[in-house]
């Protein structure tokens, strides 16, 4: 029999077993206990409805049913292990698992367990929430922030339009003077092997130059569903910063960049955080631009801050963020762009955040600094 | 003789070398620089031949080389090769005289038209320069009364004014004149001030 406490003064309140189930009824999460060797001893209201069982369909019954595989296996050892080591694996300490209901419908839960002891047997109780609601909104707000992150970064190309065209020009440029010079010694009988040979391997460096521009390009304006992966926190910064150099130069911005003596990995969307990194300089760019700094530089350093993170900066000496400015930098819709979505840096943050980083903006005494950060990859092996 | 180069002067590395291997391959001596400072360091007003320069660099632009050289008396003509948006910065640098401007991918008969073109402007300019220094050697072994007396033909006086205004004899401002043809190597009055206007321009 269960034992309350109410009042101090009323030292014990014994509770009926009807009394005890109406409590377990009443409770909004699953509540389960099973015996020893796993036999379901009560199933509340919420657990019925949870599961689509009636009471009698489950007690004394194995309590492996209400689970798929690979728990619904290997439960009678879990058990088993637990007794008789003692070693807690979800006891008082509640994980996400699987459950499965009548109908064979799997669905996401937070267990947590807990166990008791009466007349030299013992007990355990399971209690169970339901994450399905909660796993779907997740869903649901990473789909809506991945979708508005591809319309931002398709804005972003089409900003950036005459930067790329001028960066596929330039190996068309090479590749059709390097076969014009071919044609030309051809025409002169001036055709020596070892020559040609040379002007066709440039050709076709310059023909996988122009694939790659292309292939950035692509993976840029990509919609498909994100993944994240292990990637070298420099190559992924420089391959941005690479799209942006065109544009940079065009306007007379200089960007300085300075990596991490050791390439570290972290597990990212890559085409995400590029977008951040694009995002950012381009910002910097016009700010340095609209401030008519004589200087025109942006630096870009990539390193490991003291919280062991890896950290992006990207520093401009475009005057600082004004104060009107600076306490909604980050919501959606602000600008200070006479052309722009304001949808950036709001975008930006919400890519860092869901990386388990921190994007943030400080001002110095001639410029801005925006940096993120984004944990290390476990045992990056260098 | 002196060598006539095409300077290429370039940031893309692909681009810089094919347009070498082009002139190469139909013998025009070329050299490329990968920037506008590194071809500032390696001029000098002797240089001759002409400039290929891309518009659109990192640091110093093709245009602010373009400004830079005319500040340093260079005679260079340039041909600027530009990207698609590169249209109203390529207009600038023909107002500043560029030669032509000539956009990227481009036919080779194009580009080696232009230069063609710029070098014999090139060999014109220096062939006259080196009249020029010529003369100019020449004027310089003048005396100052000589020099007085060329000024004062050059105005168009006869010798009887000229006398007179440099208080000598008709006879000698003859003398001075036969001395004027044979040390600057002229045959007439005409041909002299000829000499003249070009030394000055």
């Amino acid at each position: 029999m269960i034992h309350l406490d109410p009042h101090p003064s009323n030292p014990h309140v014994e509770l009926t077993r009807e009394g005890f189930i109406s409590l377990l009824d009443s409770a909004v999460d699953g509540m389960i206990i099973i015996d020893r060797v796993g036999s379901i001893l009560t199933f509340n209201r919420a657990a019925q409805q949870l599961f689509g069982y009636q009471l009698d369909e489950v007690l004394q019954h194995n309590v492996k049913m209400l689970m798929p595989n690979p728990y619904h296996d290997e439960h009678d050892g879990y058990i088993r292990n637990y007794q008789q080591t003692k070693e807690r694996k979800i006891i008082g300490i509640g994980r996400k698992v699987h459950a499965k209901t009548k109908s064979g419908k799997v669905f996401p839960i937070l267990l947590s367990v807990g166990e008791y002891q009466e007349n030299d047997q013992r007990y355990y109780i399971g209690i169970i929430r339901d994450l399905t609601e909660q796993l779907e909104a997740e869903q649901l707000a990473k789909e809506f922030r991945d979708r508005l992150a591809h319309v931002d970064r398709i804005s972003t190309m089409g900003e950036m339009a005459s930067g790329i065209a001028h960066e596929l020009n330039q190996p068309l440029t090479a590749i059709s003077s390097y076969v014009q010079a071919a044609k030309r010694r051809f025409k002169n009988a001036n055709v020596d092997a070892d020559k040609m040979n040379e002007l066709l391997s440039k050709v076709e460096g310059q023909a996988l130059r122009a694939g790659k521009v292309i292939e950035r390009m692509r993976s840029l304006s990509k919609a498909e569903d994100t993944v994240r992966d292990r990637a070298r926190i420099n190559d992924l910064v420089k391959e941005a910063i690479d799209l942006l150099v065109p544009e940079a130069t065009s306007r007379g911005v200089e960007l300085k960049t300075e990596y991490l003596a050791s390439n570290k990995e972290v597990i990212v969307d890559t085409v995400q955080i590029q977008q951040v990194v694009l995002n950012l300089v381009r910002n910097a760019i016009d700010v340095t631009i609209e401030s008519g700094n004589q200087k025109g530089l942006i630096e870009i350093n990539t390193q490991i801050n003291v919280g062991n993170d890896a950290e992006v900066s990207v520093k401009d000496y475009g005057g600082g963020i004004s104060d009107e400015m600076s306490d909604r930098l980050f919501h959606p819709f602000v600008t200070s762009k006479s052309q722009g979505t304001g949808l950036g840096l709001s975008i930006s943050r919400s890519i860092i955040d869901a990386h388990g980083g921190v994007l943030e903006a400080e001002n110095f005494n001639s410029g801005a600094i925006f940096r993120f950060t984004l944990p290390l990859a476990v045992s990056s092996d260098d | 003789m002196t060598d006539f180069l095409v300077h290429v002067v370039d940031d893309d590395d692909a681009v810089r070398d094919a347009l070498l291997e082009l002139l190469d391959s139909v013998e025009i001596d070329a050299v490329g620089f990968e920037s506008g400072n590194s071809f500032l360091r390696a001029f000098t007003t002797d240089m001759a031949g002409c400039l290929v320069l891309d518009i659109r660099m990192p640091g110093m632009s093709g245009l602010e080389l373009q400004k830079k050289l005319e500040t340093l008396g260079s005679t260079l003509p340039i041909i600027f090769i530009t990207g698609h948006g590169d249209v109203p910065m390529a207009v600038e640098a023909i107002k500043r005289g560029a030669i032509e401007f000539i956009q990227k991918p481009f036919r080779d008969q194009e580009l080696l038209d232009c230069i063609n073109i710029a070098m014999d402007t090139a060999k014109a300019s220096y062939q006259q320069n080196l009249e020029k220094k010529v003369i100019k050697e020449r004027l310089d072994t003048l005396t100052d009364r000589e020099k007085e007396a060329l000024e004062l033909i050059s105005e168009g006086h006869p010798n009887k004014v000229i006398a007179s205004m440099m208080n000598i004899s008709q006879r000698t401002v003859e003398n001075h004149r036969a001395h004027l043809l044979e040390k600057l190597g002229a045959r007439s009055t005409a041909g002299l001030i000829k000499l003249l206007v070009l030394a000055n321009s």
